[in-house]
């Protein structure tokens, strides 16, 4: 039978064509992952730009600017990157040096933007709350991805609090001095509101009671972000 | 990029299927011209045996395509072995033969013995020079016997399978068995021809040269898959089978999802013991191609049981974590729109050659559709069939590995 026998240089062919789709594979994965990262790094850059710029507009116009400056923007980037973060830390791996990396520029893209807002709340006598979120690994906190979840969905029915949320663990000099600042002890997750500090796993009844100590949900809920 | 030990497993399994997919391809490619074959001037004398239990719903339909067949009556003789029947199959096959005098029709009637001994009843009581198998619940296109005896101008031809078809392919599992077999019956087998690869002999249309009974021996119980059994023995003599793609049977699909596992449990169930009985046959230095793809088949089903289990991990582990965050959130669905938000996935390389897998099964079914003439629309089926069938093989290959290790008896 001249087909039954194996034809080692059909097979040759065979092996070295399905390599090649294989290895195409991967190259192809490779390409389009650098290019979604490069995106980032742009993104990431741009919003350096807005919160030097933010920060600048405020510096000149003072008093003036209370009427024009909308950090909401600024706020909504901060959020698309970090949903684009956790992405890409899926993928390259949470101990990865170029996504620590990005992590650590990210979070201090956060303090900036907390520190405009604190200014801003200050300067135009705004009622602003801001909740900073210490979370930590899946393995040292099991419950930090469920209070992430949660806070995530207080972000989107409340849309005036802006939400900041920081790496325990992360080796960042910024995010050092604000547990030192707070007096932070390592009882993850903790949640800091208005300068206020709660410790542990809440659950969403707690965190209206605790939000609703700041302001009041039921008539924020309706009035869209409309402080500025 | 991490890759975990699971992923790895993964690729190696999408390697195989690759490498697979390109030499089936690639050997229909090079014996492109030798699809089919022309039809002859001379017509050899045909026997065709129907084995039947409790057939009285379908054989009418399958005695009825006897009628219809485009091949001189005076070549044709047909058998039917009724093998102890106790509905009305016998009344209606006997009422069949005194109104068609001019078709050549032996009925026998036997107490039920099983289905490889209604087919050596019928092969012991023929003299034709070719003796095909039908199943009752099966029927034949009119040219079907025509295009399988072309392929016994070559001496060299022992044996000769049909593609099958399914009658019908309204509802899912309808659909899922018409792609499965444009697949398998179709594109697979025409590839596995030209390998000298057939492992199985099917019973809806399968025809024979007379002699190799004599020289093999009759059918065998076969762990109740006596087409797969007889194939594996006319593999070890190395007799060539041919397959003729334009040679179509229809077949009734299950339509119960109970009627379907009962029929795959048995089937799998007969790969691993006949594999079992023949271990020969995986020799590759003996059995070349055969024993290659024997062994991907092998591989491929503890792919398919691995690979599945762990999908349906995944998604009772994502429904579960999706349940948790809704009961967090007290099931307030208001937010639950706001929530949705498209981020494109992150492109591994794994998700990329999921697709050149996906293309692969796609090109065999459109393969398989034009190779073997189907006319009708398959994009219902493809889909079920890409959805479905993994899970539904995985499910079939873990319940036949069970019942072959604890030694588990099954019914037809």
């Amino acid at each position: 039978m001249k087909e039954k026998k194996i034809n080692f240089k059909k097979h040759l062919f065979i092996f070295i064509t399905a390599l090649f789709i294989f290895v195409s594979g991967f190259i192809l994965s490779d390409q389009l992952f650098q290019k979604k990262l490069n995106k980032l790094m742009e993104i990431q850059e741009n919003l350096r730009i807005d919160i030097l710029s933010s920060e600048t507009q405020f510096s000149i116009l003072n008093q003036v600017s209370c009427e024009n400056l909308d950090e909401s923007i600024l706020s909504q980037e901060l959020y698309e990157i970090s949903k684009k973060l956790n992405s890409i830390g899926g993928s390259l791996g949470e101990e990865n040096p170029d996504f620590l990396r990005l992590k650590k520029f990210y979070s201090i893209l956060e303090i900036k933007h907390w520190l405009l807002l604190q200014k801003a709340s200050q300067d135009c006598d705004l009622d602003i709350t801001s909740i900073i979120y210490f979370y930590d690994k899946k393995k040292d906190c099991p419950k930090c991805s469920d209070q992430g979840y949660l806070l995530s969905y207080f972000r989107k029915k409340y849309p005036f609090l802006r939400t900041y949320s920081f790496d325990y663990q992360l080796d960042l000099a910024p995010i050092q001095t604000l547990k030192s600042i707070y007096n932070l002890k390592k009882e993850l997750p903790i949640i800091i509101v208005n300068n206020d500090v709660y410790y542990g796993f809440k659950t969403k009844g707690e965190l209206e009671e605790i939000i609703g100590k700041y302001v009041d949900l039921e008539e924020s809920t309706t009035t869209e972000s409309g402080f500025y | 990029m991490t890759t975990t030990p699971i992923e790895i497993i993964i690729y190696i399994s999408i390697f195989l299927g690759l490498y697979f997919a390109i030499l089936t391809l690639v050997t229909l490619f090079e014996n492109r011209k030798e699809l089919y074959k022309k039809k002859r001037k001379d017509y050899p004398n045909v026997c065709l045996i129907v084995p039947a239990y409790n057939e009285e719903k379908t054989i009418g339909k399958t005695l009825n395509s006897f009628l219809k067949l485009d091949y001189p009556k005076n070549k044709l003789e047909i058998i039917v072995v009724d093998d102890g029947s106790r509905d009305r199959t016998f009344k209606i096959v006997d009422g069949f033969r005194k109104k068609n005098k001019e078709l050549e029709l032996k009925v026998f009637r036997k107490r039920n013995e099983g289905k490889y001994t209604a087919l050596n009843l019928g092969i012991q009581n023929t003299k034709a020079e070719l003796i095909g198998t039908v199943d009752a619940d099966s029927y034949l296109d009119s040219k079907a016997i025509k295009k399988i005896t072309a392929y016994f101008k070559d001496p060299e031809i022992k044996a000769a399978i049909s593609t099958i078809r399914m009658d019908s392919n309204k509802g899912i599992l309808s659909a899922i068995q018409n792609a499965e077999f444009l697949i398998g019956s179709a594109f697979i087998k025409k590839a596995f021809s030209f390998l000298g690869g057939i492992n199985v002999v099917p019973g809806p249309l399968s025809v024979f040269r007379k002699e190799v009974f004599k020289e093999v021996g009759l059918y065998r119980d076969g762990h109740k898959t006596e087409d797969l059994e007889m194939a594996f023995r006319l593999q070890k003599r190395n007799f060539k089978i041919a397959h003729a793609v334009d040679a179509i049977v229809y077949t009734t699909p299950c339509i119960t999802f109970k009627s379907l596992f009962k029929q795959r449990l048995r089937w799998r169930r007969g790969i691993l013991l006949n594999i079992k009985d023949y271990p020969e046959l995986l020799n590759p230095f003996k059995h070349g191609h055969l024993a290659l793809l024997l062994l991907y088949g092998l591989f491929g089903f503890s792919a398919t049981l691995f690979i599945s289990s762990y999908a349906i991990f995944k998604i009772i582990n994502l429904a579960w974590g999706k349940f948790n965050h809704l009961w967090l959130i007290n099931f307030d669905f208001s937010q639950l729109l706001a929530d949705i938000s498209f981020s494109f996935p992150n492109i591994k390389p794994i998700l990329i050659l999921g697709f050149f897998s996906l293309l692969a099964f796609i090109s065999y079914i459109l393969i398989g559709k034009r190779i073997s003439f189907e006319k009708r629309s398959v994009k219902k089926d493809s889909f079920c069939f890409i959805i479905f069938y993994n899970f539904l093989s995985a499910f079939w290959w873990a319940s036949a590995i069970y019942v072959v290790l604890f030694k588990k008896d099954i019914n037809w």
